[in-house]
């Protein structure tokens, strides 16, 4: 499954915190502003990139020091709670 | 339809009001002809009307009469072209005290007011009130100020002056009373919920985070865990009194 950040969601730090607000049409799908750990604004950084699932991977076994199998699945983890709070909408792939 | 011209933090502000009657809640900022004239054309903030579907809808929800119902969409007609302006709109009691501004913050209902009728019964004679209820902060090159706005809450309290900030106090709710410096990476979320703006757009929402940075990096934040009662009350003042004269001692400023 692939996926975009909905429009208007952006992730901002203040202080060192990471907070992920919903400007403009966002905010009547997702929850106005929301505290993120490290870890999920990390990951999110690659997603607003455009990186494919196997490049974050990579970035995020480069930063954390942890296996590929245990970040892929922390990433399907994170993909699924972003796509239930509607941060993230599930883009349809093409069909050959 | 009727413009007026405000003066509140120092900015000069002109409001068309859909209802002539919208004025009583200004009168207290309404800026006279001869002052205003001294402010260049680029200094003002203009709003406009308020959307007359979006005014009728407003008075229908709140049951007043429609010039409460202006009044009210005002605050957020307001909250996003001030940023512009180097000033915010926050939502918390202000008041003066030993020569700053201290704000009292938290969700609506936390006990703001009940906490400032506190101090009013045992400190009322050593601070006066700023805002009761939505502080107007501006950004100056010294430091955040804090000023009265026109919107009141549902107390209706006003204030008067200005003072530099000198803290803000987090409220919330508990069985014992408590009180602790927050790191600015604690207090960042709550404080953020404070901001009074709407996140219509970016660039919005970059100057909130812009001036939250600011105001964290330079203003120190408490969190009062409280009852509610006269204790917590004292606890704070006592708290913020011992604080503040040991920042006076820092700084080599005189204290009393």
């Amino acid at each position: 499954m692939r996926y975009r950040i909905r429009d208007g969601v952006v992730l901002k730090c203040i202080c060192g915190e990471y907070l992920l607000i919903a400007t403009g049409e966002a905010a009547k799908h997702c929850l106005y502003v929301r505290q993120v750990n490290d870890s999920l604004a990390f990951f999110w950084q690659k997603i607003e990139a455009g990186l494919e699932e196997d490049a974050v991977v990579q970035k995020a076994m480069e930063e954390y020091d942890a296996p590929d199998e245990l970040l892929r699945k922390d990433y399907h983890r994170l993909l699924k709670e972003l796509e239930d709070m509607s941060y993230l909408i599930p883009v349809e792939e093409p069909t050959l | 339809m009727e413009t007026i011209e405000l003066l509140a933090a120092g900015l000069p502000i002109r409001l068309t009001l859909r209802h002539s009657s919208t004025r009583r809640y200004f009168r207290r900022f309404l800026l006279e002809t001869s002052a205003a004239s001294r402010f260049p054309s680029d200094a003002w903030l203009a709003l406009p009307p308020v959307d007359a579907s979006a005014l009728q809808q407003e008075q229908k929800r709140l049951g007043f009469d429609p010039a409460f119902a202006e009044y009210s969409l005002l605050i957020e007609a307001f909250g996003n072209p001030v940023l512009r302006f180097r000033r915010f709109l926050f939502h918390g009691v202000a008041i003066a005290w030993r020569g700053k501004a201290w704000i009292l913050t938290g969700k609506s209902g936390v006990g703001k007011t009940t906490q400032l009728h506190h101090w009013e019964a045992l400190f009322g004679e050593e601070y006066h009130l700023i805002s009761g209820d939505k502080a107007l902060i501006e950004d100056r090159d010294d430091g955040f100020w804090v000023h009265p706005s026109p919107w009141t809450g549902k107390e209706g309290e006003h204030g008067s002056g200005c003072a530099p900030i000198g803290g803000i106090v987090l409220l919330e709710q508990g069985k014992e009373n408590s009180i602790q410096r927050l790191s600015p990476a604690e207090a960042v979320f709550p404080l953020f919920l404070q901001f009074l703006y709407r996140p219509l757009e970016c660039e919005s929402v970059d100057l909130v985070c812009a001036y939250e940075e600011q105001l964290l990096r330079t203003v120190p934040v408490w969190k009062l865990v409280n009852r509610g009662d006269e204790a917590s009350a004292k606890l704070c003042h006592d708290y913020l009194l011992k604080e503040d004269r040991e920042c006076a001692t820092a700084s080599g400023t005189a204290s009393s």
